[in-house]
């Protein structure tokens, strides 16, 4: 739950620096503002509730032997610390802090990435989502290879890095480890929640392997050839498996039982909707289209605020008020009368957050695709304003959890 | 060599009062376990159809039952609400309660009851 907690106010900080940033933001993404701004939310708010959630449900979910709870703990602080580092060593263009910081931050993640591949080795239900997973840990491996060279290169300057060994880097983190784990994430946690049973895996079995070939060469064409036509190629490949992805959900979604969309959906379908507006971005970045280099700013950030970002907050209100729930009152119940998860939750925050952060995602990008950064600072409180109330929603929730012990009561005069 | 009932009880067997007292226990049961709700879902586990089969033998209670999905979060604490609920029925030795989940057959959505599917918009 640690990790959740420390998620959610990376969260927060990441959504105060984008109006405090929307002048450099207009400019330029190749900016140690940006890179800690950046590295604020995809190592400190999405990588690190990725890293809480697949610790507690990954092994439930693929019915494997779970990793060590103990390792966990540790692995926490070790990348709580390093990422506390590497943001501001970035942000204050501080060399040495970038290096160690970054090493830090290598060792955690390497050390999280391996502690899941090890519960692996025990996985009995090779559903999707554990192909989808195992596929974005491997690339995680290449991020943080990437991003440790990059690292020490910063320090001991052994080469110039380009823009495409930089989208190269960025690539391999979003696509590869991210949008993978959450796509993974999103076959499971739909169709159990929504209640879609029956739904045919095979297109999103495909549908991997395009994406991992659309992936890796875009990388390999970014490093060895950027000027040639295999990048707009493999990006091609890349954009055809986005939108297959989104079809494929549709498609799950239709076979629900569960009726009522729930805030939690909405949130999803706004990250669907900005994985399709990101795809239409980068294939007019792509093609030589862009009229700016803002544009390339409202590529990454509909990708990272809008499709992973919007994805990450729908599923922690499942997440979070489920581990509260099972924390809480998963000892008593059957002996006397609990609340329901959903009851945890206060659904008029999360519709309020719902409203500001989407006008924020919106208002954000189009500053950024007109260059007006009174736009993007507008736009960005109103981001920040969803980014708090989010907060005020789920921290009441999680916060208790790294105190409180577990309900063990159970008595005859309990039963309703 | 002994004779069985039609029942498949022995005569003799004094054990009209025990079942009387099961039957008696397996109505409680099938009762509080219609209050043993999936979280998630908010339905009970006997409107979700989640129980395969309930028995009662001399006051040791058996459970059959499955979950909606394989890989769901409430895998172990489902099953345990519904052995403690059961352990609560007066003459039901807690250590008797046994709570076996399995997989087969497989939990379709079609096995939830009108009243399920009409909370869940389905109908």
């Amino acid at each position: 739950m640690r990790y959740i907690v420390a998620g959610i106010v990376a969260f927060v900080i990441f959504a105060l620096g984008v109006p405090f940033l929307a002048p450099t933001l207009v400019q330029t993404n190749d900016d140690p503002h940006v890179f800690a701004l950046v590295h604020v939310a995809v190592l400190g708010w999405i990588t690190m509730t990725i890293m809480g959630a697949l610790y507690q449900l990954l092994p439930v979910a693929l019915a494997a032997q779970p990793s060590s709870e103990r390792l966990a703990r540790w692995n926490f602080w070790l990348y709580a610390v390093a990422v506390a580092g590497f943001a501001p060593s970035f942000y204050a263009d501080w060399t040495p802090g970038v290096a160690i910081f970054g090493t830090l931050a290598v060792a955690g993640v390497a050390h999280f990435a391996s502690a899941l591949l090890r519960s692996y080795r025990s996985v009995r239900d090779w559903h999707p989502m554990a192909w989808y997973v195992l596929a974005g840990l491997l690339w995680l491996f290449a991020t943080i290879g990437f991003g440790f060279v990059y690292a020490l290169d910063w320090f001991f300057g052994w080469f110039d890095v380009s823009d495409a060994m930089l989208a190269a880097h960025v690539h391999l983190g979003l696509a590869g480890w991210l949008s993978l784990t959450l796509m993974g994430v999103s076959y499971k946690l739909i169709a159990m929640f929504t209640i879609a049973h029956g739904h045919d895996h095979r297109l999103a079995m495909a549908n991997l392997g395009l994406w991992n070939a659309g992936l890796a060469g875009l990388v390999l064409s970014l490093i060895f050839a950027p000027a040639s036509a295999a990048v707009v190629v493999f990006a091609a490949l890349l954009a055809l498996s986005a939108v297959l992805f989104v079809l494929d959900m549709v498609r799950l979604l239709r076979r629900r039982r569960r009726r009522t969309l729930s805030v939690e959906q909405w949130h999803l379908f706004v990250g669907f909707g900005s994985l399709l507006a990101a795809v239409a971005l980068g294939l007019t970045i792509v093609t030589g289209h862009a009229p700016s280099r803002s544009w390339v700013v409202a590529y990454g950030w509909m990708a990272l605020a809008g499709w992973l970002g919007f994805s990450i907050v729908g599923n922690s209100y499942k997440i979070v008020p489920f581990l509260s729930w099972l924390h809480t009152y998963s000892g008593v119940a059957g002996s006397r009368p609990v609340p329901r998860v959903g009851d945890l939750l206060d659904g008029g925050m999360a519709r309020v957050s719902f409203a500001f952060l989407l006008a924020g995602l919106l208002g954000v990008c189009l500053g950024l695709l007109v260059g007006d950064a009174r736009i993007v600072a507008f736009a960005g409180l109103s981001y920040l304003t969803g980014a708090i109330v989010y907060a005020l929603a789920l921290l009441p929730l999680a916060i208790p959890l790294l105190v409180r012990v577990p309900g063990t009561s159970m008595t005859k005069e309990g039963v309703a | 060599m002994s004779i069985e009932q039609p029942d498949g009880t022995l005569p003799g067997t004094p054990d009209t009062g025990h079942a009387a007292l099961d039957q008696e226990i397996a109505r409680h049961a099938w009762d509080l376990l219609g209050r043993v709700y999936d979280p998630e879902i908010g339905i009970d586990v006997v409107n979700l159809g989640l129980i395969y089969e309930l028995a009662v033998e001399r006051g040791a209670v058996r459970v059959r039952m499955t979950l909606t999905t394989p890989g769901c979060p409430m895998s172990d604490s489902l099953p345990d609400a519904v052995a403690r609920a059961i352990a609560l029925i007066p003459g039901v030795d807690p250590g008797a309660v046994t709570v076996e989940t399995v997989w087969e057959p497989r939990w379709e959505p079609e096995r939830m009851s009108e009243f399920a599917k009409l909370q869940l918009g389905w109908i």
